[in-house]
């Protein structure tokens, strides 16, 4: 079944741009794509996470894509993002441990991370593993 | 990061660059159905156009209501047809509502033709609710849960994994779940995953059914 692009081509392209035009101090940046629930905002980053000029421009970097959705489980994200890293999951019992442990080792990578259907503050975490590292989000 | 919530994005951090997604215009709107809704190579029969119009123009323009609505009304052809689902389509959306139920009274009607093709539908897309919405589900973990649950009979008749296999693949032919690759006959090699607003969908649906909110981490996995 064909998949429709219609009225998508322009966003994914806009996205793209945001995202490939990184700064020269190498901090991380983020884009935030909201809109109505169904609208289309999970398939444009699909589109995103599969386009070639994004996978040329972070070439090496890790590609991680964590679905959060409205009732986060920190601990099993972190545990998802671990396993996306090759690191061992099972490490770290407690949060911010874990937290811990996940910032010293973003800082050697290059990471891009999807953060879909964000609902709650504490997510933030997530995001901010990278916080002044080499690390760009999406 | 993608959200709802436009505030969460300033929250998040003072130097991300924003993207709104709006709904689709009207054409696109009706670009987007009528993709799913007739083969792309036939015209759209003239007497069912004019309803298959204003089925798409009650998809508000989202996306993901235009697919799920056009793959469940593919293969109508009687314009009675068409005017039998729009009728129930705009009943569903005349209850004064908050703006996100609009999105599920709207997929709702394509799950309640879901039970036209096969009774056990409805059920097997309910079952995904009882899954972590991140996680992508083995073919042989979903037919190990449907043969115990007796959704697809363990016994003489039609073989169990090719029975499973087939629901898999109506409910992703109709936009219900997702798959990693084309749902072919290599069975070992599929993977499912349910799109976050269809979750929502299946506990929406579950809710209404028994009057109470039912548990959302309470998982199979």
């Amino acid at each position: 079944m064909p998949q429709s692009m219609f009225g998508l081509e322009s966003y994914v392209e806009r996205v793209e741009t945001l995202v490939t035009s990184e700064g020269s101090d190498a901090a991380p940046q983020y884009v935030g794509v909201w809109g109505m629930g169904g609208v289309g905002k999970t398939l444009l980053l699909q589109r995103l996470y599969g386009s070639p000029n994004v996978k040329g421009h972070f070439q090496g970097a890790e590609f991680i894509w964590l679905t959060v959705g409205q009732t986060p489980d920190i601990m099993a994200l972190y545990q998802t993002l671990s396993k996306k890293m090759h690191l061992d999951p099972e490490l770290y019992m407690n949060p911010e441990d874990y937290k811990r442990y996940l910032h010293s080792q973003f800082i050697w990578k290059r990471v891009f991370l999807v953060l879909d259907d964000v609902w709650k503050d504490k997510a933030f975490d997530l995001l901010h593993l990278a916080k002044g590292d080499e690390v760009s989000h999406c | 990061m993608t959200t709802r919530n436009q505030s969460l994005l300033q929250r998040a951090s003072p130097q991300i660059s924003q993207e709104y997604m709006t709904p689709l215009s009207k054409d696109n709107s009706w670009s987007v159905f009528r993709v799913h809704a007739f083969r792309p190579s036939s015209n759209v029969p003239c007497e069912s156009e004019a309803l298959a119009q204003c089925m798409a123009e009650e998809c508000e323009g989202l996306l993901l209501a235009l697919k799920v609505i056009g793959r469940a009304m593919f293969g109508k052809t009687s314009p009675e047809q068409w005017k039998l689902q729009l009728k129930r389509l705009k009943e569903s959306r005349m209850q004064e509502k908050p703006v996100e139920e609009v999105l599920y009274e709207c997929l709702k009607l394509g799950y309640d033709l879901l039970s036209e093709d096969d009774g056990r539908l409805k059920d097997c897309f309910l079952y995904f609710a009882a899954f972590p919405e991140d996680k992508e589900i083995h073919f042989l973990h979903i037919l190990l849960h449907w043969t115990a649950e007796g959704l697809v009979p363990g016994h003489g008749g039609d073989d169990p994994r090719t029975d499973a296999h087939s629901l898999l693949k109506k409910l992703w032919e109709r936009s219900f779940i997702e798959s990693n690759e084309e749902v072919s006959d290599e069975e070992d090699l599929l993977w499912f995953s349910v799109h976050d607003v269809m979750r929502d969908l299946s506990f929406y649906i579950l809710e209404k059914d028994s009057g109470a909110p039912p548990a959302k981490q309470l998982y199979l996995y």
